[in-house]
């Protein structure tokens, strides 16, 4: 999306493009299970919204680095905040949990199924670099494979997935 | 900020949780401005947490040790070169014999004579029943497995040094001989036989091995 400046800005699109995205970064560095993250989001959104409708972005940069920004600025407020609180800040679940709706839950017993339908060359490289955690380095020097193979495998992996969750 | 889209192993590293801040602050401002690389952290990063939630579930055997991954011979050697750089070796091994074949000088060879006679048939043999082996009495009866699509057999009778005694036409699977003619069949003798099928043009189609018998 590209805006001059404010005036040229329709703020339904920028709703419904940035919405999920300060959502996600919201959410992946507060964790899931935080229960102010759609407080912050809305806040957030309204405060991009006003400062657009004020005129404070001039277009010197992209619309989604003025988003950022003030994202970045509201979840370091935020920790501020919770640490003068708590003197800590709780630890942050670094991967939001699937199971926490029986949506994605749903969701990712089908993923689950379609994996254990793929070639077991796809598998291993599945169970190596996302379950065990190992490195494309890691992985390459256990099957005896280079580096870029076990990319090319992992991105192949995907895009079968992909294809098979749409069908 | 990188204007350029990260790589999809960047991607999973942001993910993984595998950044450094600086390069995930950087990653982050991007994917603000990226739609497409925001849709990609998505497909992954719903993948990444299906396997993280699910993987006991779908790597049972591979928890429980059932299945192992150990790299084969073959599978090493294969793994010395990408499946595109495999494809570029032998595209350009083929491409090597085509421009040795088309400098190598048309050599003309003698042409190889295939022939057809009376001893080289292509087709049926004859397969011979009677009489193979010792007899008490000079045969009467030269018996032979009968083919489908032949008109006319020919019987030919040899003595023990491979000269030609006899030789008798018949559309039957059998020959009966007459006593008169059966009289130069003498005891303590070795002798051969063997028949040749022909068709309706007299085209030779079939010959049976030569076989022995010998009269007591």
């Amino acid at each position: 999306m590209n805006f001059k400046d404010s005036k040229s800005i329709d703020l339904n699109k920028v709703y419904k493009e940035f919405r999920p995205i300060v959502s996600y970064k919201v959410r992946k560095t507060l964790g899931t299970y935080n229960p102010d993250w759609e407080d912050i989001v809305n806040e957030i959104l309204t405060n991009v919204f006003e400062k657009l409708k004020a005129g404070d972005f001039r277009g010197d940069s992209a619309i989604g680095t003025f988003i950022y920004t003030i994202t970045h600025r509201r979840i370091i407020d935020y920790i501020r905040q919770k640490s003068k609180v708590l003197r800590y800040i709780p630890e942050v679940n670094p991967f939001p949990d699937p199971v926490d709706n029986v949506e994605q839950k749903e969701r990712a017993e089908k993923i689950a199924g379609l994996i254990k339908k793929l070639k077991p060359k796809y598998r291993e490289i599945l169970y190596l670099y996302y379950y065990k955690g190992l490195t494309r380095k890691e992985v390459a020097e256990q099957l005896g494979i280079p580096p870029r193979r076990v990319s090319e495998l992992v991105n192949y992996s995907h895009k079968l997935l992909k294809k098979m969750l749409i069908k | 900020m990188k204007k350029k889209c990260y790589s999809s192993q960047e991607i999973d590293d942001y993910i993984m949780g595998r950044m450094d801040k600086e390069k995930r602050d950087h990653f982050e401002k991007h994917f603000f401005c990226c739609p497409r690389c925001f849709g990609e952290i998505q497909k992954r990063e719903e993948i990444f947490l299906a396997i993280k939630s699910e993987g006991q579930k779908i790597f049972r055997e591979e928890i429980q040790g059932k299945r192992s991954y150990q790299p084969s011979p073959l599978r090493k050697l294969l793994a010395l070169l990408t499946p595109k750089e495999w494809a570029a070796v032998c595209s350009s091994a083929v491409l090597f014999l085509m421009i040795i074949l088309a400098g190598t000088p048309h050599i003309k060879r003698e042409t190889p004579q295939f022939f057809l006679n009376e001893d080289t048939v292509r087709g049926e043999t004859i397969n011979l029943i009677s009489p193979i082996g010792e007899q008490k009495t000079p045969p009467l009866r030269f018996e032979w497995e009968k083919l489908d699509k032949t008109v006319e057999y020919t019987v030919y009778l040899f003595d023990s040094k491979n000269t030609l005694l006899s030789s008798w036409s018949t559309k039957n699977d059998y020959l009966e001989i007459s006593e008169k003619t059966n009289i130069m069949l003498s005891p303590g003798n070795e002798y051969h036989w063997q028949v040749k099928a022909f068709s309706t043009r007299g085209t030779l189609t079939a010959v049976s091995m030569k076989k022995q018998f010998f009269i007591r």
